[in-house]
Order: structure tokens, then C-alpha cells, then sequence
């Protein structure tokens, strides 16, 4: 079985196969590594890992579309995705087209510094988004018009949540 | 001694609190936001009364609410924590009038040492070292030049009405002081509508250091020593450890600063756990800067290297006790170090990253200590701080105590929200912390370093193992073609078994 893993944004490829109990594994990228690997699930989100005698604690949990994982020593974000589907995952283009300018964490729209129609520059201020006392002002990824404004001025706002379109 | 005292704060330092109440076998009173139904410090209290909505203007900084909750309750003292109105000259007034005993010093000390300026002039007419500087703001260049050259350069050009860096800046020689003064003051009258500077001696990689102090309403006043806390980010400390490094290679500075900060203190006739910061230069040279008269977020520290529970101090002080604790019977034993565990993401900017906690494992073992005020499946509300906890260590030597928190760190999982944990393996495995080199600056620095520590293999395919066998538990979080995770699915299903 072949599988598409994205860590941390860098691609992989994960075959695994079992045998006789154990998980054979080869994983080809930036870091690569094969072996055998005994495979627990310990309870709801955290496994105990074998590789060799080197035993590691996993814990995850899902994080928007991926899953955050957590080691002793490193902390990545994952997603995994069966070899056989094609589709793949599109990463979002920024250069042409409409822009979706979305949340970077949740909080409360204290100021939208433009207007629908506004023509912006590349990295002009278009909103301030303030969370624990401190103040975000988001900046327009390219040149444009700002076509579209979902929110209003002291609406709380979730993470990812769209707030602004330059087209 | 009290039976009831209501705690006027939340998160981690309300459950610090509410912990010592249930020690000393006094009720605790907990009071909450709209926000903060489900917080822990609401559980843990024995009795919780509702303050207002979430934004902290209506409920943690309301006098009125918190004190009409305390009379409710039948509360005798009110402990502030830190930040909220713990600093409020008025709201300890208040809780005076009420019949409610503060848990703090007079509100007469808090307002003389509220204001920078006033604290300063306390200071100088107490013997105290401060920043040298003018006093007031400099009329013309002429002026200027001759306090700069009696300061000695390099200075520092200020704004009287200001601060967060704005109007100011830093003049290396003469040359660059007439264009300086210009810019400055154009700069502080677009912030601020006054263009009012001062003249600050400019301190370099200067330390920043405080002295803990603890006296009674009988005029004993002790100081406990120090802690270093040059750690720090947008001028909020991160990491904090007593003893200083500097202390350790020049043990006399402890008494040095020590005793100024007990001539500063005693000016105000000090009473309760209170503050001085200080800043240090290389060569071992202080500076007074403000004091702080509450009990202060890092108070662990202290409490591992002398033994002393502040915090219980605070109430049997309050309570009109006598402190029982003489200056020359103060050890100072090992080395302690704490990190504040922050809801956000130091790869991008320190941002806060506010959200439900979808697993939190604390560490433990010797000398470890957690004050959390977290817990797996809360929401961190996004209206207050980011402190999510507080970590402390102790150990025999700071090496030690290093060694401790690494391994303490490693212990510690918080999933769903970002935090700076990742940050301290960094910090503590670099040379120049372990060296104990430390200047305000150390961290902004750091972060523009090249990262230098290579990352474990074998996490990297532990945690792509795990992943990949949740995600075939789940097989809707991937994208998939139909029929295609079969294989998978299977494979997950003979992994769990086992």
C-alpha cells in the first residue's frame, strides 16, 4: 500500500505493508527511512511506536484539514492521502484570480480599513482582527479591488472564517 | 485568620490561589465572566459567582461587581493576583471602605509607586541607583548637548507623554544628536500630540533583574533575593530564573541590589509581597525602574530557591500577622527556572493562537512544578492573556535545572492550539543561555538565527506511522476516490487489534 503524506507542507511517500505482525515501512522524501515498525493504539489519539527497540509516544489530533502530531522532539502537521487518488490536494494559488483573505486565528474585527470597491496595493492593511489583547492588522496579499467584505466591525470571527476578497 | 477570601482573577493564577486557600483551610471564593463559565479556576473554588460579560472592562476590572460579590459571599479578604486590579490604588481604597481586607500593601504605596516618575523621585531620595537622565523634558539643543555630554553617550532620546518606542532613539555621539532631537520630537508629536523629549543614559544588552521583597504592617521588611528575567518578547517575560547568572559570578551583587530595593521599599513603608525591577548593565551596574506591588507571575522561582510560599505570606501578612522570617535566615538553595507557557506561535510573530485544547498532558516527576490553569477539551477564550501555564523546575545547580526543564519540556503535549513550547528546546540547548549571557534582546536575536538543531528521523517517522493509522480510522478527513481506502482501512483495522 502506497500513501501521499504531507508533512509540514513537504510531500512523502509512505509503503507500508504488514508482516508478521510488524509494519514494514519505506518513506522516501526529504528525510528518508525504512524498516519495521510495531504500531499501537494506545487510546483515543495516542499510539506507542516501535522502530527497532526505539520507542516514541505519538499523540495527535485533527487540525482543520490535517492532523497535528506530537513527539517528544518534533511537533508536525500531517495529511495523508491514498496514492490512487488522483484528485489531489490543490494548494491555493495566490496569484491570479479572486483572494480570499481568511482569519488567521479567532477573534474580534476591531477595523476594516477599506471599502468594498477600494483599489488596494500588494500588503496594504485591509482589516485589524484583535485576539488576547493583542492586534492583527491583515494585509492585502496582491494588487486589486476589494470585491468582497463578509464581516462587519466588532464581529467575532474563527479561525479560517473568509473576511475579505481582492480580486 | 480569614474563613473566606474571594479570589478577584482567573486562569492560572487564580488556581495558584484557590490551592493555598484550600492548604490554609479557608474558603475560596472564585469569580468568573460570561467567558469563563467552565474555566478551572470556577471547578476548583469552593464557591463561584458570575461577574458580568467576557470583556474584562465589565467583570475582572469592575470594583463594584467584585467587591458586591464578596459582601454576597461573606468573603473577609479579597486576593487581587496580578494584572486586573491588582495595581488599582482605588479598588484597594474601596475594598477598605467596604470592610474587605486587600490582600496587598496600603493603597497609599500602590499609588505612590504607580506613576514611573513619582517611583523615581522615591528612589533617588531613598540612595537608590536609576537610570541617570534628565528629569524633565530638554527646551532646546543647547540643553540637550550639555546633559548628554554629563550623562556620557551613547543616550537614549524619549518621549515625555509616551512609549512603545515611538519618539524614540538612540544617539551613539554628538554628531548624531541635533538630527536625532528633530526626529524624535516630530515623531512624538504625530503619536502622541506632544513632542515633549527626555534624556536617558542609554544602558546596552542591559539585564533585566528584580528583587522580590515581603514585609508586615510591624515594619519588617525582608528582600528574598532576585530573579533574572531578561527573557522576553514584545516586553513580556518569558523565561525566569533565580538565581541570576550574574549572581553567580558576582555573588555579591544579591545583597547589593537586595538593599536597595529595602531602601525603596521602606520609603513607602512596604507591607505584603512586592517587587523591584531592576536593570542591570554587563558590568554588574543597576538601575531602578519600577516596582511592582502585587505578587508577581514568576513568584515560583523564589518560592523553589528559599522554601517560602508567597502566596500564603500575602494572606497571614494581610491577615495582620507578624512575619517570622529574619533576613539573615533567607537560603537561597539550587537553581530554579520557569518558562510561561503561552497560547502562541513564535515561527509567526508570537501570535495568539486562542481555541479548544484537544489534549493536554502535563509533565511531572522530581522537581517539576505546573501551574496550569488549562485543561484538555477547554476553549481557550480569545479575551484575555495567553498564559496557559506556567512550568517550573528546580534543581542542585543551574546546569541541572536545565537539564530538568528539557526533559520536563519533552514531557509536555498541548494539542490544538499552538504554543511556545518547541521554542524552549530551542533556547535551552543553545551556548549562549547555557553560558548565561543574557540580555533583554537574547530572544529577538535568537529568533532571527538559523535554526541549527536537525530534527529527529525517527519522530519524523513515528508520527507519519500514528498519523497514517488514525487516518485510516478516519477515513473522511482524507480525500479519497471511491473504494480506494480498502487496503488502508483494512491495515488500520489489523493495527488496531493488536
Amino acid at each position: 500500500m502506497k500513501l501521499r503524506i504531507e508533512v509540514d507542507g513537504e510531500e512523502y511517500i509512505l509503503d507500508i505493508r504488514s508482516q508478521g505482525g510488524l509494519s514494514e515501512y519505506s518513506l522516501q522524501g526529504a528525510h528518508s527511512a525504512a524498516g519495521a515498525a510495531s504500531v499501537a493504539q494506545i487510546s483515543a489519539g495516542v499510539f506507542s511506536i516501535l522502530l527497532g527497540a526505539r520507542s516514541f509516544t505519538v499523540r495527535l489530533a485533527p487540525r482543520g484539514e490535517e492532523l497535528e502530531v506530537w513527539t517528544a522532539t518534533g511537533q508536525y502537521l500531517i495529511s495523508v492521502n491514498d496514492m490512487r487518488d488522483r484528485s489531489g490536494r490543490h494548494k491555493r494559488v495566490a496569484a491570479a484570480g479572486p483572494v480570499q483573505l481568511r482569519a488567521q486565528m479567532p477573534g474580534k474585527v476591531i477595523k476594516l480599513l477599506a471599502d468594498k470597491g477600494t483599489i488596494v496595493k500588494a500588503g496594504q492593511g485591509l482589516i485589524v482582527v484583535e485576539a488576547m489583547k493583542m492586534q492583527n492588522e491583515m494585509k492585502s496579499p496582491k494588487e486589486g479591488v476589494v470585491s468582497r467584505i463578509n464581516v462587519s466591525e466588532g464581529e467575532t470571527v474563527a479561525a479560517g472564517q473568509p473576511l475579505i476578497v481582492v480580486e | 485568620m480569614f474563613r473566606k477570601v474571594l479570589v478577584a482573577n482567573r486562569g492560572e493564577i487564580a488556581v495558584r490561589v484557590i490551592r493555598c486557600l484550600r492548604e490554609m483551610g479557608i474558603g475560596s471564593v472564585a469569580v468568573f465572566s460570561e467567558a469563563d463559565r467552565a474555566s478551572l479556576h470556577v471547578q476548583m473554588a469552593d464557591e463561584a459567582i458570575g461577574i458580568g460579560p467576557a470583556p474584562s472592562s465589565e467583570s475582572y476590572l469592575s470594583s463594584e461587581r467584585i467587591i458586591e460579590a464578596a459582601r454576597k459571599s461573606g468573603a473577609e479578604a479579597i486576593h487581587p493576583g496580578y494584572g486586573f486590579l491588582s495595581e488599582n490604588a482605588e479598588f484597594a481604597r474601596s475594598c477598605g471602605d467596604a470592610g474587605i481586607r486587600f490582600i496587598g500593601p496600603a493603597w497609599k504605596a500602590i499609588e505612590q509607586m504607580g506613576s514611573k516618575t513619582a517611583a523615581r523621585r522615591i528612589a533617588i531620595a531613598a540612595g537608590a541607583p536609576v537610570v541617570p537622565g534628565t528629569e524633565h523634558g530638554i527646551r532646546d539643543y543647547d540643553e540637550a548637548r550639555r546633559n548628554a555630554s554629563e550623562i556620557g553617550y551613547p543616550v537614549l532620546l524619549k518621549a515625555a507623554a509616551g512609549g512603545g518606542g515611538k519618539g524614540m532613539r538612540r544617539v551613539a555621539n554628538e554628531s548624531e544628536l541635533q538630527a536625532a532631537m528633530r526626529e524624535a520630537a516630530s515623531e512624538a508629536e504625530r503619536a502622541f500630540g506632544s513632542g515633549e523629549i527626555y534624556l536617558e543614559k542609554l544602558i546596552e544588552r542591559p539585564r533585566h533583574i528584580e528583587i522580590q521583597v515581603l514585609g508586615d504592617e510591624y515594619g519588617n521588611l525582608i528582600h528574598l533575593g532576585e530573579r533574572e528575567c531578561s527573557i522576553q518578547r514584545r516586553h513580556q517575560k518569558v523565561i525566569e530564573e533565580c538565581p541570576s547568572p550574574l549572581v553567580l559570578a558576582k555573588p555579591e551583587l544579591r545583597d547589593q541590589i537586595g538593599q536597595a530595593a529595602l531602601r525603596i521599599a521602606r520609603a513607602v513603608k512596604y507591607a505584603n509581597a512586592g517587587t523591584l525591577e531592576f536593570l542591570v548593565d554587563q558590568h554588574g551596574n543597576f538601575y531602578f525602574l519600577e516596582m511592582n506591588t502585587r505578587l508577581q507571575v514568576e513568584h515560583p522561582v523564589t518560592e523553589w530557591v528559599t522554601g517560602i510560599d508567597l502566596v500564603r505570606w500575602q494572606i497571614r501578612i494581610a491577615a495582620g500577622e507578624r512575619l517570622t522570617l529574619h533576613q539573615q535566615d533567607i537560603r537561597w538553595t539550587g537553581s530554579a527556572i520557569e518558562c510561561r507557557v503561552y497560547a502562541e506561535d513564535p515561527e509567526n510573530n508570537f501570535f495568539p493562537s486562542p481555541g479548544a485544547i484537544a489534549q493536554y498532558v502535563q509533565p511531572s516527576g522530581p522537581g517539576v512544578r505546573v501551574d496550569g490553569g488549562v485543561y484538555a477539551g477547554w476553549t481557550v477564550p480569545i479575551e484575555y492573556d495567553p498564559l496557559l501555564a506556567k512550568l517550573s523546575v528546580w534543581a542542585e545547580s543551574r546546569a541541572a535545572a536545565i537539564d530538568r526543564m528539557r526533559r520536563a519540556v519533552s514531557e509536555y503535549s498541548v494539542l490544538g492550539i499552538t504554543t511556545n513550547l518547541r521554542l524552549f528546546d530551542r533556547v535551552f540547548a543553545d551556548s549562549g543561555f547555557i553560558s548565561g549571557e543574557l540580555h533583554t534582546a537574547f530572544l529577538d536575536l535568537f529568533m532571527q538565527q538559523p535554526r541549527t538543531v536537525a530534527p529527529d528521523p525517527g519522530c519524523l517517522v513515528a508520527g507519519v506511522l500514528a498519523a497514517t493509522l488514525a487516518g485510516a480510522q478516519r477515513p473522511q478527513r482524507v480525500q479519497e476516490v471511491d473504494g480506494s481506502s480498502g487496503l488502508w482501512r483494512a491495515w488500520g483495522r489489523r493495527e488496531l487489534v493488536r
